[in-house]
């Protein structure tokens, strides 16, 4: 037997802790024990049933997990290693990771890195992945250190705060885009070197607007990445992987006509399995861990 | 910035993640 966080939809939604037996894992080729898990955004709409993304019933909750495999029969996986997963439907339509035991495909699973323990892996979770890999997608397209401010839209959240540590230990002059202006010792403390008030972009704006930014990690979505877009530099590079403000993007073709702006998506969800160990390798080199307080 | 909870609190917590009561990270001691 083994607890799990439990969601059942009959005859009405409703999440427990609940004893399962072992039987009832779904067919997966690597059985772990899970040490840690973490409460991502979407953990909270399955959990809360505001939102569809159970896709199968009943679900046990929990997108993100880090643990120990307890068994495997999958080739690069055995008893005893450590791991990470994130996402690929894991807490939506198969079996997730708030709970002692799950059963996970050995083809997504990251070997957890030695620099984090389980609970911190879990601190940085699906959020701080997602972080890095935007991080990365800056870098693909060029922008660098010294090559001019780089903006961090939603600062305080879990995409945000990782993007910053990572941003500035790397050399990266960060401005924090916030509306909760209380946190300006905790941002500078991640490393942001300024702040900004997010009212300044979450409004519909002018469709050309002062250049100011090298590159911009976006978690925000909506009137704040339409205007970051128009306010990108020449040559610039923006990475959006969130909607915080919304899923529209009431923008115009004019930032990428005439100032050769690239708008960047990222999707950590169904992320290859290799930019997955390069983003947490990354990770393990380029955040530090404990002046980030996991 | 980083809340830990076991699991018998995780729903407890994810109610309050929707309402915009938590501060920072949830890690989950299972």
């Amino acid at each position: 037997m083994f607890r799990a966080l439990l969601l059942e939809k009959e005859p009405q939604f409703h999440a427990s802790v609940q004893s399962l037996d072992e039987s009832r894992l779904p067919d997966a080729d690597v059985h772990v024990r899970v040490a840690y898990s973490t409460l991502n955004y979407k953990d909270g709409l399955a959990i809360t049933n505001k939102s569809p993304v159970v896709r199968a019933w009943p679900m046990v909750a929990g997108i993100d997990g880090a643990g120990t495999v307890i068994a495997s029969s999958h080739p690069h996986w055995k008893a005893g290693d450590s791991f990470v997963h994130n996402g690929w439907g894991v807490g939506e339509t198969h079996w997730g990771c708030l709970a002692e035991q799950a059963k996970l495909k050995g083809d997504g699973l990251v070997k957890l890195p030695p620099a984090f323990t389980p609970r911190q892996a879990m601190a940085i979770g699906t959020a701080g992945y997602t972080a890095m890999l935007c991080v990365m997608a800056l870098e693909q397209q060029g922008v660098k250190p010294g090559s001019g401010e780089v903006l961090v839209t939603g600062a305080t959240g879990g995409v945000g705060s990782v993007a910053i540590a990572v941003l500035a230990k790397l050399g990266y002059q960060v401005v924090a885009a916030t509306g909760k202006t209380s946190e300006e010792a905790y941002l500078k403390g991640l490393g942001a070197h300024s702040l900004m008030d997010r009212a300044e972009l979450s409004a519909a704006g002018k469709p050309f607007q002062k250049e100011r930014w090298a590159g911009v990690v976006d978690a925000v979505g909506s009137h704040t990445l339409a205007n970051v877009l128009a306010q990108t530099r020449y040559g610039g590079a923006v990475a959006a992987c969130g909607l915080a403000q919304g899923m529209d993007l009431p923008t115009t073709v004019m930032p990428f006509i005439l100032r050769n702006v690239r708008l960047i998506g990222v999707d950590s969800v169904m992320a290859p399995l290799a930019l997955r160990q390069q983003a947490w390798a990354r990770l393990a080199q380029d955040l530090d861990i404990a002046s980030w307080k996991a | 910035m980083i809340e830990e909870v076991d699991l018998d609190h995780a729903a407890e917590r994810a109610q309050a993640l929707m309402a915009g009561q938590v501060r920072g990270r949830v890690v989950v001691r299972i």
